[in-house]
């Protein structure tokens, strides 16, 4: 979630923004400060099949809080969530976080509307100056997507290692494995002038899809813009604004 | 300097914050990682690193052998501590360890926590003072049950095909002191066996008495036997093929052992005693037992009905009628001696044993198992040695069955610098030789039909990076299993672990085996022998965040082929290790996601269980599988596990067949022990 990481090809794992509490909540402790972002996606320039979100991240010392709220669809089909999330350092390096939140799945008129939990449970540690790991285990307990439901979301594990070659430039390898999917392997890469400007590349396997994108950050506000591109679906651009305070 | 300073930080650590099972479970997870099976039995192996723990070994006063035993160190190491002794004088301190040119830094951790450095000092040989010591004795019960929440087809309520319950239970009481006695209990119910009315299914005993004079063992009851190169006699673990311990092809032997574990038919039962005299030691043992197996009765001229058995059965259960009529259905008898002779660097040694079965082993003999054993008696002799002749080890066991089939090994390793260990070791087995206690290091699992060349090397390519890897050419002479023609195959294992810093290790391993099977067509008349081959990568990334906790990230990717047909298998797991700062509770916790497409691309991953049970899972098909294991140790003579384990799979409704069945796409364990020492 984020266009900041959907332009370095959804490698989300080790972004400490507001975004962790959608994309790995123990992130959220690795920053200082406070944060509020939103977020609109498109996907494929369908205007039906869009995702706003809004997230907020509140951290203190050693401790972090995060909500989340993301609304995708139309009218016929309409799937909210909203979340909350703890995170906690362990250690000057390492952290844990958790997820809590409730999904409201709504199938145009006829078709009811259904609830259910949703959680994950992630880690991030700074190996060392360079390097960085983190994991996340999205609805480890399979939940159904209704009571009478035979489908269930599926337990998505991800992992993923962050390198640091310098100040202005990383670069991220992940790995995602959904049970009722094939491997899928990220790979982002960013590059951040001094000026505030910052330049992303994306790439994504199982289907193959590219990203780019470009954020710019000023003083406390922040505007991220993003594209994916999928080849035979084609293009999905994404925008997002940070505001941060506190840090 | 830093190494000095690194060495001194680690060894305190170790020996304070962790438990003593916590370090042995590592030792035995870097040696068994590779290992592949539902339940490995390591309980021995597990003992042997209990006992070096609480009786260290002297460095400046240790048998070589001892040391070897715990198979951490190859035999360069461990002469280049010797050498270091005989040229710098006796060890002042384990840390010592650090400056022993040869040893590396790695190597002295791993066997620090099992060794001492003390003044050499002559143990009082009267009975005044073993009755003294005998108060230090070390007491150790446990008690562990588990079961398998979902209901199996075998225990229906309306029509059960098993007469007890679900439950596996497991008691065992040793009381030791070291060179002195070992006497211990072990009971054991398996699942579905019945307990009301019986108890335990399965019940072992031993009582060993060590140092009477020239007596240096007896052992009475239950007991192992293990010589040589393991080519003639050795009961019990051996070594596979693994990359992780690629130069481990040499056997260090421990002779006559009590036997604890719960393998209800390998182990020998009777007498045994050990003697020493000078350089010479002599072995003599006699078990009688009687063992499962598949029994038929068949007619003969003069009207009467001759038993004979087909198959020795090993799976140890006896849940309903059919199970229980194989029950101890033969006897078996073994008697045998062997005689070593040990110098300081060269030992030698010939065992003979004789093997009497009550009935008839009759086989259903195929053309490929023509040449396996098939009476009911067996007499092998063998004759074994191993050297050091400065930087290079020589060892090899020759052995011949009654019927004159033959086998032989014969192994070298050369030290060519301290950074480089090289190893080859050949093996040729006829498809006549006949020795159901055989367990040399083979391709195979019974040690017949088979000759092949094994090259291992060991290379610190950097201070951080190790590679290490194997390559193993082999050929079946005679048919084998599944193999309808003489056959060949070959293996290569290549691994690179580099060291980040000391708390942060990636792994790299990569496998490779091709081999002939049978094709799998049905429609030919006569069967043709196809390529196969397996491909297996690992990576893994260990951390120690710090002394609390500590994650590992593990990919592991399998292909497989045969006969143009392509599977693959991949697996994702994710371990979260915590230890409380006092020590007393610590939790382990794994998820991981695997999808495999067929049986054949399975994905095999050491899993962490309660002290002395150890395993190495498939995980096939698509699905889930998370365990936490908890430990908590209130006080220093109890300590609690429990393990819950959950497999959930979404390409199947149900797991199992037959009696196994469970009519649900999951499966949940849950194991609880109690252990209490004083």
């Amino acid at each position: 979630m984020g266009s900041r990481a959907n332009g370095m090809g959804g490698s989300a794992l080790l972004e400490t923004n507001a975004w962790a509490s959608f994309n790995n909540p123990a992130a959220l402790a690795m920053d200082t400060g406070n944060q509020i972002a939103g977020n609109y996606a498109n996907s494929y320039l369908l205007p039906e099949i869009g995702t706003s979100a809004l997230a907020a991240k509140f951290s203190s010392g050693t401790r972090a809080f995060g909500i989340g709220l993301s609304s995708f669809g139309y009218s016929e089909f309409r799937s909210n969530t909203l979340q909350a999330s703890y995170a906690m350092k362990l250690d000057e390096h390492f952290s844990m976080g958790v997820n809590l939140g409730l999904r409201y799945l709504q199938l145009g008129d006829i078709y009811g509307q259904s609830f259910s939990p949703t959680a994950s449970l992630g880690m991030m540690i700074y190996i060392n100056e360079e390097l960085s790991f983190a994991a996340l285990l999205k609805d480890p307990f399979n939940f159904k997507i209704d009571e009478a439901a035979i489908d269930r979301y599926p337990v998505l594990l991800r992992s993923g290692l962050r390198y640091q070659f310098s100040d202005d430039i990383f670069t991220n390898l992940e790995l995602e494995k959904a049970l009722d999917k094939d491997l899928r392997i990220r790979g982002g890469f960013q590059y951040a002038h001094p000026n505030g400007f910052s330049f992303r590349l994306g790439l994504i396997t199982q289907p193959f899809e590219y990203s780019l994108g470009a954020g710019y950050l000023k003083n406390r506000f922040g505007v991220d813009l993003s594209y994916s591109y999928h080849p035979l679906l084609g293009f999905s651009p994404q925008l997002g604004f940070l505001w941060n305070w506190g840090s | 300097m830093r190494k000095l300073l690194l060495f001194l930080f680690l060894i305190p650590g170790i020996s304070s914050a962790q438990e003593a099972e916590q370090i042995i479970e590592e030792r035995i997870e870097w040696i068994s990682q590779e290992l592949e099976g539902e339940e490995l039995d390591l309980t021995t192996l597990t003992e042997l690193y209990q006992e070096f723990y609480i009786n260290k070994l002297n460095l400046n006063d240790f048998d070589k052998d001892q040391l070897a035993q715990l198979y951490l160190l190859s035999p360069d190491e461990i002469r280049a501590i010797i050498w270091h002794r005989i040229n710098y004088g006796d060890f002042e301190s384990v840390y010592e360890l650090k400056a022993v040119n040869g040893l590396s830094l790695e190597k002295a951790i791993l066997i620090a926590p099992f060794v001492t450095a003390s003044p050499r000092e002559a143990k009082p040989d009267s009975w005044k003072y073993r009755l003294k010591s005998a108060k230090y004795a070390r007491h150790q019960l446990i008690l562990r049950g588990q079961r398998i929440l979902e209901p199996k087809a075998g225990y229906d309520f309306l029509d059960p095909k098993y007469e007890g319950d679900p439950n596996r239970l497991y008691a065992r009481y040793r009381l030791r002191k070291s060179d002195l006695f070992s006497f211990g209990v072990t009971a054991e119910k398996d699942p579905g066996e019945r307990f009301e009315g019986r108890g335990f299914d399965f019940y072992s005993a031993h009582l060993m008495l060590e140092n009477i004079g020239p007596m240096k063992r007896l052992i009475v009851g239950d007991y192992q036997a293990q010589f040589g190169q393991a080519l003639t006699m050795w009961t019990g673990f051996g070594f596979r093929k693994s990359p992780m311990q690629v130069l481990q092809t040499q056997r260090y032997a421990r002779g006559l052992l009590p036997y604890t574990s719960t393998d209800e038919n390998n182990f020998l039962r009777g007498v045994a005693a050990q003697f020493e005299w000078k350089q010479f030691n002599l072995h003599a043992f006699y078990s009688k037992k009687r063992i499962d197996a598949n029994v038929n009765l068949s007619d003969t001229l003069a009207d009467e009905q001759v038993q004979t058995f087909s198959s020795i059965q090993s799976s140890g259960f006896h849940r309903n009628l059919s199970e229980r009529e194989d029950k101890d259905a033969i006897e078996e008898e073994i008697v045998g001696a062997v005689i070593e002779y040990k110098l300081q660097s060269t030992e030698i040694g010939v065992v003979n044993y004789m093997t009497r079965y009550s009935s008839n082993f009759q086989r259903n003999l195929s053309l490929y198992n023509q040449f396996e054993f098939d009476s009911s008696f067996n007499f092998v002799s063998g004759i074994y040695y191993r050297s050091q002749l400065g930087s290079v080890g020589l060892y090899g066991e020759a052995s011949r069955s009654i019927n004159g089939g033959l086998a032989a090994l014969q192994g070298f390793s050369i030290l060519f610098h301290e950074r480089l260990k090289f190893n080859a070791y050949h093996r040729h087995f006829q498809p006549n030789y006949q020795n159901l206690l055989s367990n040399a290091l083979s391709e195979k699992s019974r040690i017949t039909n088979e000759s092949g060349t094994y090259f291992s090397l060991e290379f610190q390519v950097l201070s951080k990076l190790k590679m290490q890897g194997f390559a193993d050419f082999y050929r079946f002479p005679w048919l084998s299993y599944r193999i309808d023609a003489p056959s060949r195959g070959q293996e290569y294992s290549l691994m690179l672990q580099y060291n980040f810093s000391r708390s942060v290790q990636l792994l790299a391993l990569y496998r490779f085996e091709d081999k002939l099977e049978n094709s799998s067509s049905q429609q030919e008349a006569v069967r043709t022998v196809v390529n196969k081959s397996l491909q297996q990568i690992r990576l893994q990334l260990d951390v120690k965040v710090n002394r609390q906790w500590s994650l590992r990230n593990r990919v592991a990717i399998r292909d497989y082929q045969k006969e143009g047909l392509r599977s693959q298998g991949f697996g994702l797991f994710q371990d979260l290790y915590y230890s409380s700062p006092s020590g007393r509770w610590s939790a382990k916790f794994r998820y991981a996601v695997f999808q495999t497409d067929s049986y054949d691309a399975r994905i095999y991953a050491y899993e962490h269980d309660l002290l002395y049970q150890f395993s190495v899972p498939a995980y096939d098909g698509q699905g889930f599988k998370a365990y936490l294991l908890l430990r908590w140790k209130p006080t220093d003579f109890l300590r609690w596990e429990m393990r819950i384990s959950r497999l959930e799979r979404r390409d199947v409704d149900q797991l199992g067949s037959g009696n196994e069945l469970i009519d649900a796409p999951h499966r949940t364990e849950v194991k609880s022990q109690l252990i209490f020492t004083f």
